[in-house]
């Protein structure tokens, strides 16, 4: 494979238009060039900082820098997805529950990918496993995230309307169909939406980074549209699951609604 | 037969009483003193201790669904999920019309969008809709707050014969007459605290 390996000049030639972004900012007093500034920082620490872990771990043999590596992801993106909701659980469960999903989401669509469509040698092959767990869980997640946020909020609004169905003799999940239902539309929208864009409007990522560093084009559609399936697969089990368990734990077994558990 | 025995929550102290077929309890007390609490536990939509049966069947014996389908709550203002006040009832199970035609009613209210109700219109719906499936008891949260004096009386009436088909009927309300008429058995929440009384006597 061959391609323009990119030098430290050239970066930082292309860190001139960011300068040139928060000189506007400064002009017309949009106030956020300290942001600016600090994001900015941020992604060029993060990024470094992956680049020469993943540089590690490819150096390695043996899958445990691998799997471990994974463990640190999954427990990143299981925060991510608590840092966006409205409304909480109290104690561990907040967290545990969009990890947990998490957890099973991206292992099995992972697994999934490594053990029966791609079978790269070694089985573990960090270039391989990591980026796609990476995608998998970072669709997963937004899938995740948006529909416990929207199940939670909506219920947080209709407690009342939620109680009179439980009066009138409703089970728990009936009486929470149509926020159930809102709550999966919410979560899978994006990845669907975004398959009918992809292609046209702007190259996914992975398959403009494949085809920038020469792979043949047929060969990164290929790939690109096994992502999808992954991707759409992993957001809409993670979503039905992560909403699911949402409701169970803001009801209890005697099909009462527990909005004290949420706070703010 | 309906009995509680010792229920209690973090909101009210235990309370104990039976009631049978056909007769009703006026709950009294202040606003915030617990009553409607009370009402959610019985129908256990708030957590509780103690116990409920009716006729002689525990309520942790059968499903919480099973249970709010005998035992029915009405809270004093009414919710409603579907866009037409219609698709709210089960017009071939029940006598409906004519039950709306008692509560002065008219039966094109059906088609109508439930935010074009009026409050006390609603008020009289949700009853309606409430005692559709015919609940062996019920416990009504104010159900005339919202009404004028017509619709009032022609409310007792309808509480009047739902006593007489035997529901059992636990009544908060502040209208003299309302616990004149259904008081014979009260109680009274202060702060939380339950005072029963029988016939003006104080039974515990």
């Amino acid at each position: 494979m061959d391609y323009v390996s990119l030098s430290l000049f050239d970066l930082s030639m292309a860190a001139l238009l960011i300068f040139i972004n928060g000189g506007l900012s400064i002009a017309l007093g949009l106030g956020l060039e300290r942001t600016l500034f600090i994001n900015t920082a941020r992604m060029l620490i993060q990024l470094s900082a992956i680049g020469f872990v993943l540089k590690f771990i490819f150096a390695q043999t043996g899958p445990w820098w691998t799997i471990g590596w994974a463990f640190i992801m999954l427990a990143v993106a299981g925060y991510e997805i608590l840092a966006r909701q409205s409304y909480r659980l109290k104690g561990m469960k907040a967290y545990g529950l969009g990890t947990v999903t998490l957890m099973f989401v991206g292992f099995i669509c992972t697994g999934f990918a490594i053990g029966f469509l791609i079978q790269p040698d070694p089985w573990y092959a960090p270039r391989y496993v990591l980026p796609i767990l990476g995608m998998i869980l970072g669709n997963t997640m937004t899938g995740i995230a948006l529909g416990m946020e929207t199940l939670s909020v909506s219920i947080k609004q209709s407690q009342a309307v939620i109680e009179e169905r439980l009066s009138l003799g409703a089970p728990r999940f009936q009486a929470l169909k149509a926020h159930i239902k809102q709550a999966l539309k919410a979560g899978m929208m994006p990845i669907i939406n975004s398959m009918a864009a992809s292609g046209i409007v702007s190259l996914p990522g992975m398959m403009t980074g494949q085809i920038i560093a020469g792979v043949d084009p047929i060969d990164a559609t290929k790939y690109q549209v096994m992502i999808m399936f992954l991707i759409a697969g992993g957001t809409a089990l993670g979503t039905i699951a992560g909403v699911m368990g949402t409701a169970l734990l803001l009801t209890d077994e005697r099909h009462r609604l527990r909005v004290e558990r949420l706070k703010q | 037969m309906f009995e509680i025995i010792d229920l209690q929550n973090e909101i009210f102290r235990p309370v104990s009483l039976s009631l049978k077929k056909g007769q009703s309890l006026i709950i009294k007390g202040a606003s915030g003193s617990g009553k409607t609490r009370f009402l959610r536990a019985l129908a256990d939509l708030d957590p509780s201790k103690g116990n409920v049966l009716l006729d002689g069947v525990e309520r942790s014996m059968m499903p919480a669904f099973e249970w709010r389908k005998k035992v029915r709550f009405v809270p004093a203002s009414s919710h409603w999920w579907h866009e037409r006040v219609g698709l709210h009832f089960d017009r071939n199970k029940t006598d409906l019309l004519k039950w709306m035609e008692a509560l002065d009613l008219p039966e094109k209210l059906l088609q109508w969008p439930v935010e074009d109700l009026s409050t006390g219109e609603k008020q009289r719906l949700s009853f309606l809709r409430a005692i559709q499936d015919q609940p062996k008891v019920l416990l009504l949260d104010e159900p005339t707050s919202a009404l004028d004096g017509q619709s009032i009386a022609r409310m007792e009436l309808m509480i009047e014969s739902e006593l007489n088909r035997g529901a059992i009927i636990l009544l908060v309300s502040h209208s003299p007459k309302q616990i004149e008429k259904y008081g014979a058995i009260s109680l009274t929440f202060k702060s939380g605290k339950a005072r029963l009384t029988s016939d003006e006597k104080e039974i515990s």
